[in-house]
């Protein structure tokens, strides 16, 4: 295709303001408390956002960098829905940015930098045209992460998490340089229905290994070990921009290979189904645990890993669909790829509102908030639509993607497929994990901003710095929009799916039912307005009294608590949860240890503990025996070569 | 146009009718017990004057205090418009059966917030009940309609579901239809806080679940919540009516169509409500943690209705 001066100009200049920025950010994390390299980040994020209309302005996206390796030159390639993952992400990792010049004081001023690193490689990762331009960034988002994370003294989750993601990269990097192998070609948009070409053993295999890959930092069970303690350890804003910028590039990643690079065929059915079980489990898990938590950060921690596992759930299903009705495959992929950007708003939200409240509070555990919602009534309104979205109450953006999974689950063409057998299933298991989550956020909500105060802290809040309300405001007013104006988003990502996969039909054909979010929106904010406007017709008195406490007083503790509001459930699913309480001496304490831990990394410590015993055995720290082991290697090196 | 109308007109009229179900749901249990009780109309009048009412707020309160009866009643009402109740055609081309189950969380979720404020213990706990019961009801509620839909190849828009089980005739009557119509029964009188599940009459905070989320308001605020609860079960009787058993469901614009199915409408109903009444007169509020028991029950009649579907 004939690129004209004037296009490629724009591009050149375009990505020179994406990328030189934060490139040179790097380098001044230290010069005036990092305030530099914050403005140089932000600059880079304005431009990011602006990819999805630049996308359409220039017929094709793509540039090399002037710089190669030995390996092959740095190319990279956007495709409508690379734009839209790059101007959601750039979105929220401006506000995450903006939101962390207010109140990022537990970065040193080096850290800054790193920050700018990472929006560089998130970057490089989703618009990569070579894999090894893709494996540098992805593996570069990973040590990123992992150098931002460090905060208080405990170094283990940190290191957990690089030794978790690393068994990923490592899938990633044999999927990635096995494809590359077979299609002779090292540049991704030529790449089309490798699967055709590798066979079916082949194909599948690639396919698990970039599931799991890419699982292992979307918090698949059991590779989600890392989450919890990684979440409540870090610095917020590390774990907001793990969770959602970094969630984004896996998801995109990950589809493009399944879909896009591997293909479709029939056996990928029975994986498919064997990957959305994984999901659903992992879905449940993430949902039942994010109920007992007591630290805000890990609720959030638990419930990233639900909604990344809904998103792998769509992911399998489209694998499942495949024999069955194209437009079905296009609305599950759908569904998926509009839920991790929704999750990706909203995630972003909540983390930093709970950033504030620990803030403003100085405390972190959460029954020693409450009452927030007195002291701060305009963060208790943004909090209040993070959550909302979150338990995909309607009219917000989390109930659109919810909607779009239980449509491609219900609908009609589903019949024809053979695996029409798991469809209630998934509709219950989807039923119980909204529930249940929905009452964790509920849960998080309610004794965090309502109630009484619990502590000194939460009773008398320090005042917000000026403006640091700003990212959250224009995140809420984002999942208020996405949910009001889906349909516009579902049809921009509908036809980049198609582009990517070669789906030929739309999505609207498969949908049963019909959904009008403006509307719907409208109806229920309509009412409510008639609603308050007739009580305005005739006021009534309010007298403000004292909560009814039976003719007593109440003292601060007197009151329900988050882990009382959670026994209930975790009665009832008592076999998935175990013992929970514990009594030692007079205090009874509840703790949880995740069985995955103890029946799964615990033994498999032990077993590299002992061998690792045994193999000191032979260290013996003395010269002749070491040379003694390598003439033995060599003798049987050289035996193995000339024998076999 | 003649649909908006029908539809507007039916919105309303389960509106209105609420509080006369509840007044008559009391009276036929007072009858049972061999009380006179109070009268029919009894809750139109209570709800007058809790609206004229001032009203007494605690000091520990946010703004989400007085949002919530405003949600709740906002939802509650917009779900009236979306089911089918004399006519098939509802007012609502922008939800479907998805979102009639989400607006039920809506609800929910607004009334759990409105118990936590206040940081009473009575709040919280039923609250937590709440969310607790919710937890199996809402998947088996989604379940049963959703089983409906399939059933009816008709999609999943409310009315359209409707019609065309109406249209199926006798066929419709089938394992799936009957499992769902059974759990879809347990599941209203879980959903509505009715015995077994709980007790709307009783005088102890402590066995109470919905009850107990409402202890602080007062006034108006009390009014909409009260209001919003009887919408919310003659929403579920008339999806009951309507969906489950939906002969005789006007389907079109034909007056002698409307007549009859008024009639019928007005017998469906007035059975549901002798039913709920028999089933609170002869059981007895069971203990909390023996509701799962029953729930699960409902859980799984929907999903073998479901499954049933699939691989009959």
């Amino acid at each position: 295709m004939v690129v004209d001066v004037e296009t490629s100009a724009l591009l050149t200049s375009y990505l020179i303001a994406m990328f030189l920025p934060p490139t040179l950010g790097m380098f001044t994390g230290k010069i005036s408390s990092g305030r530099v390299s914050y403005v140089l980040c932000a600059v880079s994020c304005i431009v990011g956002i602006l990819c999805y209309p630049v996308w359409t302005m220039v017929p094709v996206f793509e540039a090399t960098f002037p710089l190669g390796s030995i390996l092959g030159e740095y190319s990279i390639h956007v495709d409508r829905l690379t734009s839209v993952f790059v101007t959601v992400s750039s979105l929220v990792f401006l506000m995450v940015v903006m939101h962390m010049s207010h109140s990022g004081h537990q970065y040193g001023p080096g850290k800054v930098s790193l920050v700018c690193a990472l929006f560089v490689s998130c970057m490089l990762c989703m618009m990569s045209d070579t894999v090894i331009l893709l494996l540098i960034a992805w593996e570069a988002v990973s040590v990123i992460t992992f150098l931002m994370s460090n905060d208080d003294g405990d170094e283990a989750p940190r290191w957990r998490f690089l030794t978790v993601t690393h068994i990923g990269g490592m899938m990633v990097i044999c999927a990635f340089a096995f494809l590359w192998m077979v299609a002779g070609t090292p540049y991704m948009h030529e790449w089309k229905d490798l699967g055709s070409i590798i066979g079916p053993t082949a194909s599948v295999a690639v396919a698990v290994c970039l599931f799991i890959g890419f699982g292992t930092k979307l918090g698949t069970v059991p590779f989600h070990i890392w989450m919890p303690d990684m979440y409540s350890r870090s610095p917020t804003h590390t774990t907001a921009l793990l969770t959602t910028v970094c969630s984004n590039v896996a998801v995109l990643v990950l589809f493009k290979g399944m879909f896009s690079y591997i293909g479709v065929s029939d056996d990928m059915i029975v994986p498919g189904v064997v990957l959305c079980v994984l999901s659903i489990v992992t879905a449940l898990w993430g949902a039942m645990e994010s109920m007992i938590q007591t630290e805000p950060k890990r609720i959030l921690a638990y419930s990233s890993m639900e909604n990344m596992a809904l998103v792998t759930m769509c992911l399998s299903l489209g694998l499942v669909f495949s024999d069955g009705s194209e437009s079905l495959m296009a609305l599950v992929l759908l569904a998926g790829i509009l839920h991790t950007l929704n999750h990706s708003v909203f995630k972003s939200l909540m983390m930093l509102v709970v950033d504030s409240v620990e803030d403003v509070t100085g405390e972190r555990m959460m029954d020693r908030y409450g009452g927030i919602a007195c002291a701060l009534p305009a963060l208790s309104v943004v909090a209040l639509i993070g959550v909302a979205s979150l338990a995909a109450v309607p009219p917000m953006n989390g109930f659109i993607s919810e909607w779009l999974m239980l449509q491609s689950l219900l609908g009609t063409d589903v019949l024809s497929s053979d695996m029409r057998i798991l469809m209630p299933l998934l509709v219950a298991m989807m039923g119980v994990c909204g529930m249940i989550v929905a009452t964790s956020y509920a849960r998080l909500y309610g004794f965090i901003f309502l109630g009484r105060p619990r502590s000194e802290g939460a009773a008398r809040p320090s005042p917000q710095k000026k403006g640091s309300l700003l990212p959250l405001v224009v995140l809420a007013a984002s999942c208020v929009s996405m949910g009001l104006f889906a349909v516009p988003l579902m049809e921009c990502l509908s036809d980049g799916i198609q582009t990517s996969t070669g789906i030929s039909q739309g999505y609207t054909s498969a949908l049963s039912g019909t959904m009008e979010p403006l509307l719907l929106g409208l109806m229920i904010l309509g009412t409510i307005a008639v609603l308050v406007a007739v009580s305005r017709v005739s006021r009534r008195r309010r007298v403000m009294e004292e909560t009814w406490a039976c003719g007593g007083t109440l003292d601060e503790r007197m009151q329900y608590s988050s882990e009382g509001f959670s026994q209930p459930i975790v009665r009832v699913f008592h076999p998935f949860y175990g013992d929970t309480s514990r009594k030692e001496g007079d205090e009874y304490t509840t703790g949880f240890t995740e069985p995955f831990v103890k029946h799964i990394y615990r033994p498999i410590g032990r077993f590299v503990s002992a061998v690792s015993e045994r193999v000191t055995d032979i260290q013996t720290g003395n010269i002749q025996s070491y040379l003694s082991y390598i003439l033995a290697t060599l003798v049987v090196a050289l035996l193995a070569v000339r024998l076999l | 146009m003649m649909g908006i109308v029908i539809g507007a007109v039916q919105a309303l009229a389960l509106v209105l009718i609420a509080p006369l179900v509840t007044g008559i749901v009391s009276k036929l249990k007072a009858l049972m017990q061999g009380r006179s009780g109070a009268d029919i109309l009894q809750p139109y009048r209570d709800l007058r004057k809790l609206f004229g009412k001032d009203s007494v707020t605690s000091r520990s309160t946010s703004w989400i205090f007085r949002a919530v009866p405003y949600v709740c009643l906002g939802s509650m009402v917009v779900l009236a418009m979306m089911v089918p109740f004399i006519h098939t055609h509802t007012l609502a081309p922008f939800g479907d059966l998805v979102a009639v189950v989400y607006l039920f969380t809506l609800y929910r979720f607004a009334m759990v917030l409105g118990g936590l404020e206040g940081g009473s213990t009575f709040g919280g706990m039923g609250s937590s009940r709440e969310m607790m019961m919710s937890v199996l009801i809402e998947p088996a509620l989604l379940l049963a309609i959703s089983t409906l839909a399939v059933l009816s190849g008709a999609g999943t828009d409310m009315g359209d579901i409707s019609g065309a089980l109406s249209e199926m005739g006798l066929l419709a009557i089938g394992p799936a239809l009957i499992l769902a119509g059974a759990s879809f029964i347990i599941t209203m009188l879980a959903e509505n806080a009715r015995v077994p599940f709980d007790n709307p009459t009783t005088h102890l905070e402590l066995t109470m679940v919905h009850e107990a989320m409402l202890l602080e308001y007062s006034g108006r605020g009390l009014a909409m919540m009260e209001l919003s609860s009887m919408i919310r079960l003659t929403v579920f009787m008339a999806m009951l009516g309507s969906m489950f058993f939906p002969w005789g469901v006007a389907t079109t614009m034909d007056p002698s169509d409307l007549l009859v199915s008024v009639l019928v409408t007005v017998a469906k109903m007035l059975t549901i409500i002798l039913v709920v009444a028999t089933v609170e007169s002869v059981l007895c509020k069971t203990r909390l943690f023996k509701t799962p028991n029953l729930l699960t029950a409902s859980f799984m009649l929907s999903l073998m209705a479901m499954i049933s579907l699939y691989i009959l």
